[in-house]
C-alpha cells in the first residue's frame, strides 16, 4: 500500500525552495511513485492515494453530490473521460 | 485521487494537464477570450476537490489539503508551471489568499445558466503562500458542525468544478 501513498512533506516555514532533484513522470500524470517507508506527515497524518478498490470508491461516492458537474451534463465523453476510476 | 486520514478516505481531488483541451478551464478561457499567455506552460487544472463535511475545518483545513495536492504534483511531475481552476466568486476570494488571481468573472457556460470564476496561480507562488500557514494543526476532524460552515457552504457549490 505504501506505493500508493503520498504524504504531506514537512511544512516549509520559509520561502518555497524547490529541491534540486525532481522525479520525472513518463506518460501518466497520475502514476505514483513508491515512497520510502516511514514517509508520512510529521504534523498531519494525511496522505494522498489512488482509489484502488470498489470499497474505496463506495466510501467517497457521496462526495460526488458535493461537486458541481453542470458542465459535464450531456457530454458524451463523460463516462470515458471522467469516470476512469470506476473501470 | 483521494485523501486518507487515519485510514479513512476524507476527500478527493483531481489534476488534469492543461493544453490538451480536456479541461473546463481551457474551455471557459477560450469562451471568455482569455489568452493563454504563459499560463498553459506546464499548467494543470485542479478540480473535483471535495472534502467530507466532517473534515471541513475552514481555510486552514483547506490549506492542508491543497498543500498536500500541490506537493504531490511537485514531487512527481517536473516541472509544474501554473495552476488553473474554476470556482464560485466566494471561493475565488478564498483562493486569492493562497496566491491565485482572478482572471475571469461571471464566465458563462454555454448552454446553461451557470457562470464561473476563473482563477490562475503560478505554482511557485501558490505553494509558497500555502506554506505560510499559521495553524499547526491544519487537517483534523471538525469538532463542531458550526466550524465546518465555511467550507461546507463553498464545496456544496463546487469547490473546484
Amino acid at each position: 500500500m505504501l506505493g500508493h501513498l503520498f504524504a504531506t512533506p514537512a511544512r516549509r516555514t520559509a520561502a518555497w525552495v524547490p529541491p534540486q532533484s525532481r522525479l520525472a513522470l513518463n506518460q501518466s500524470a497520475y502514476e505514483l511513485h513508491t515512497l520510502s517507508p516511514g514517509r508520512r506527515a510529521a504534523r498531519d497524518d494525511l496522505v494522498l492515494r489512488h482509489l484502488t478498490t470498489a470499497e474505496d470508491i463506495d466510501s467517497i461516492r457521496f462526495l460526488r453530490s458535493h461537486i458541481d458537474l453542470t458542465h459535464s451534463a450531456g457530454d458524451p465523453r463523460f463516462e470515458a473521460v471522467e469516470k476512469k476510476e470506476t473501470k | 485521487m483521494a485523501f486518507e486520514l487515519d485510514g479513512e478516505l476524507v476527500g478527493t481531488v483531481r489534476a488534469v494537464p492543461i493544453g490538451y483541451g480536456l479541461t473546463l478551464a481551457e474551455q471557459l478561457r477560450e469562451q471568455a477570450g482569455l489568452a493563454p499567455r504563459d499560463t498553459y506552460l506546464n499548467g494543470w487544472e485542479m478540480g473535483r476537490l471535495a472534502i467530507s463535511p466532517d473534515y471541513r475545518g475552514g481555510p486552514e483545513s483547506l490549506r492542508g489539503f491543497l498543500y498536500l495536492s500541490l506537493s504531490f504534483l511537485h514531487d512527481n511531475i517536473s516541472p509544474v508551471g501554473s495552476l488553473h481552476a474554476t470556482c464560485t466568486p466566494v471561493l475565488a476570494r478564498l483562493y486569492r489568499r493562497f496566491g491565485f488571481t482572478v482572471e475571469g468573472r461571471d464566465v458563462p457556460l454555454l448552454g446553461t445558466a451557470k457562470t464561473y470564476t476563473l482563477i490562475h496561480g503560478y505554482f511557485e507562488r501558490v505553494i509558497a503562500e500555502l506554506a505560510q500557514g499559521e495553524g499547526e494543526e491544519t487537517v483534523s476532524r471538525a469538532p463542531q458542525a458550526a466550524h465546518s460552515r465555511f467550507i461546507t457552504t463553498t464545496t456544496s457549490q463546487g469547490a473546484f468544478a
